[in-house]
């Protein structure tokens, strides 16, 4: 029999995303914005049904898991997906583009990867995998009369493919060599199954647009609607990494798994960090911002060991509060008549727009890692994680790294505070909507910053 | 004696037809070829007694597919669809080495891949149930998840497509208002 109550928040947003999808055949441009707000409840009402999930349990022949670090993970991708609703609104109203669409392919997209976290199949996982991203592709390239949001959805769709390939031919090798399409423990080292980990880990880099498959991410980043962005930039990224943390298991014994993922991870930080220096726009500093943090959580996997990975499943979660925040920020400025993210156009914006500002430093600062933030807190056990792990040489590469990186978040706080602006724009309105996520995000990221334990406690393996 | 006669028969078509989708300069030659392609491999499937891949090869290739081709080249203007340079000399140079690794790590596989995977216990199920039943009996039980995640990815495909794909202009025709 199958089990569905392991299946409850899956069935409410697949539910939810469907009646949407009916509630649009019926409804026009008027109703954009109350559908937007209704699916903004769906991921809410999810988030609910978690509370009556039994755990740990397996359904459908166990290709199905929960248990409480998958719980966890299908809160904070809820929490984010329906925060990220709640402020895309007006955005979409501003730009002429009100795509009714929009309610349920995000809802969609939010349940691959909901399902992506209990996959413990490879076809699972790669259907899931395909079912986000198939979503994300879409939602980059609607916005009406906008070439580069067509530009990046193209691109974002080639270089997803690839990553695509890779993992099903990953998941081919792992067959070969293990015998299952299941995840399970197999010690044999043999060149089959280092194809496969190579390829998977690849295409799961890739997502994560870690270097040297980081070629979409700013084109994406940059071309994409803001709050898409947001989305892109927090709930793929979140989900992704618990399920490396799943993954960790199966396949941190192999020889190779501690020398690719410290590759990838160093030169993630590097050459993110070096070329965030050369940005112009704003939008594509954040993406390279991203770029630079796939390196830096992609260190808490370079072993297994509880305490590496539960410091980088913390910053991860803290890490895209306080990104989904400052993506907000920019899309409620950008609402602004001739606004693009340059960042000449920032100067002066503390004038304008004292309490945007405000909030935009306070999520660079936590960026940055500055103390009171809960960024801080998630460097720090990963820095003491990596020591106590003897990895001396990768902590003090993060060190540097997250040092080399203040720059050009400053930089842009200079701009937006010291220096003055010369074209007058007609002020913003900040919607409700992105009113809320802004202070709901700021303030998670203090309190969490003050008392992590709330959210460190309830990771647990 | 006889299956290998055919094997050979179709195997022959399918390599010529393949040379024929490479080197043909008029899109629609391509595209028959590319059918003959198809058939043959589906021929192939059959000889090998898979009928079930087989006949789901004709069904979704041969016809779905192909017919697709042909939509697209009614809808591409034909001077754009006809090359002007019909051989990428440079690109097939460069792209020979990987295209060799692939088929020479594609072999490898199969040699090794035979001598790991399980052992032979899917056999006795086929000869006992036949190639459509077992495919249905693990389909609809052990994978029956993943089976309802792809209707999923079809219809997010199938929206994304009708999003992308329609006039801006046309996007809120409002009869309404």
């Amino acid at each position: 029999m199958v089990n569905w109550n392991a299946l409850l928040p899956e069935l409410v947003l697949s539910l939810g995303a469907l009646t949407l999808f009916i509630l649009e055949l019926f409804s026009s441009r008027r109703h954009f914005r109350l559908l937007v707000l209704l699916s903004a409840f769906v991921p809410l009402l999810a988030f609910l049904s978690l509370l009556f999930v039994e755990y740990p349990a397996r359904t459908f022949f166990n290709t199905f898991e929960v248990n409480g670090l998958s719980l966890l993970a299908k809160a904070l991708l809820y929490l984010l997906t329906s925060l990220v609703l709640f402020s895309l609104y007006d955005y979409y109203e501003a730009k002429g583009s009100p795509y009714t669409e929009l309610s349920y392919l995000s809802l969609l997209s939010t349940l691959g990867l909901s399902i992506l976290l209990s996959s413990t199949n490879l076809i699972s996982l790669f259907l899931a995998l395909e079912l986000s991203s198939i979503g994300m592709y879409v939602l980059v390239s609607v916005l009406k009369e906008d070439y580069p949001s067509k530009e990046a959805g193209f691109k974002y769709l080639i270089i997803g493919s690839a990553g695509t390939g890779m993992f099903a031919l990953g998941s081919a090798f792992y067959y070969a060599s293990v015998g299952s399409f299941y995840l399970k423990e197999y010690r044999d080292e043999n060149t089959l199954f280092s194809l496969a980990l190579f390829l998977i880990l690849s295409a799961l880099a890739l997502k994560v647009s870690a270097v040297p498959y980081h070629f979409w991410t700013p084109d994406a980043y940059e071309g994409a609607p803001t709050p898409i962005t947001g989305y892109l930039a927090t709930a793929p990224k979140l989900a992704l990494y618990f399920l490396l943390v799943n993954l960790i298991n199966y396949f941190s014994h192999a020889k190779q798994w501690f020398i690719l993922v410290s590759v990838l991870s160093i030169l993630s930080m590097f050459y993110a960090n070096f070329t965030a220096y050369a940005q112009r726009s704003v939008k594509r500093l954040l993406a390279y911002s991203s770029i630079a943090h796939a390196g830096y959580f992609l260190l808490g996997l370079t072993v297994a060991k509880p305490e590496l990975q539960k410091a980088l499943l913390f910053y991860v979660s803290v890490y895209s509060l306080a990104t989904l925040g400052s993506f907000v920020v920019l899309s409620a400025l950008e609402k602004r008549e001739g606004f693009t993210h340059h960042i000449l156009d920032y100067r002066g914006l503390f004038k304008e727009h004292p309490v945007l500002s405000v909030s935009l430093a306070l999520f660079f600062f936590a960026l940055i890692g500055i103390p009171p933030m809960a960024l801080f807190v998630g460097k720090l056990t990963l820095f003491m994680g990596l020591v106590n792990a003897t990895l001396l040489p990768l902590a003090l590469a993060f060190a540097v790294a997250s040092l080399i990186s203040a720059g050009y978040y400053l930089r842009v706080l200079v701009a937006v505070f010291l220096e003055e602006g010369e074209r007058k724009y007609t002020p913003a309105k900040v919607s409700g909507g992105e009113a809320f996520t802004v202070l709901l995000c700021s303030l998670l990221v203090l309190l969490l910053g003050l008392f992590p334990n709330l959210l460190y406690d309830l990771i647990k393996f | 004696m006889i299956q290998w006669l055919v094997f050979f028969l179709f195997s022959g078509i399918a390599v010529l037809s393949a040379l024929g989708v490479v080197f043909l300069p008029n899109p629609i030659y391509v595209i028959l070829a590319l059918l003959s392609v198809l058939v043959s491999v589906a021929g192939l499937f059959f000889i090998a007694g898979a009928e079930l891949v087989g006949a789901i090869q004709l069904l979704i290739y041969a016809v779905a597919v192909t017919v697709f081709y042909v939509f697209v080249l009614t809808a591409v203007p034909w001077e754009k669809a006809i090359k002007k340079d019909p051989f990428y000399r440079v690109e097939g140079l460069i792209s020979f080495p990987l295209v060799l690794a692939l088929y020479v790590e594609m072999v490898l596989v199969f040699l090794i891949g035979v001598s790991v995977s399980p052992k032979g216990q899917f056999r006795e199920l086929i000869t006992k149930f036949g190639n459509t039943e077992v495919v249905g009996a693990i389909l609809f039980s052990k994978y029956f998840l993943a089976f309802e995640l792809v209707s999923l990815v079809l219809l997010i495909g199938m929206i994304g497509a009708v999003i992308i794909g329609r006039k801006e202009a046309q996007t809120y025709e409002d009869h309404s208002s």
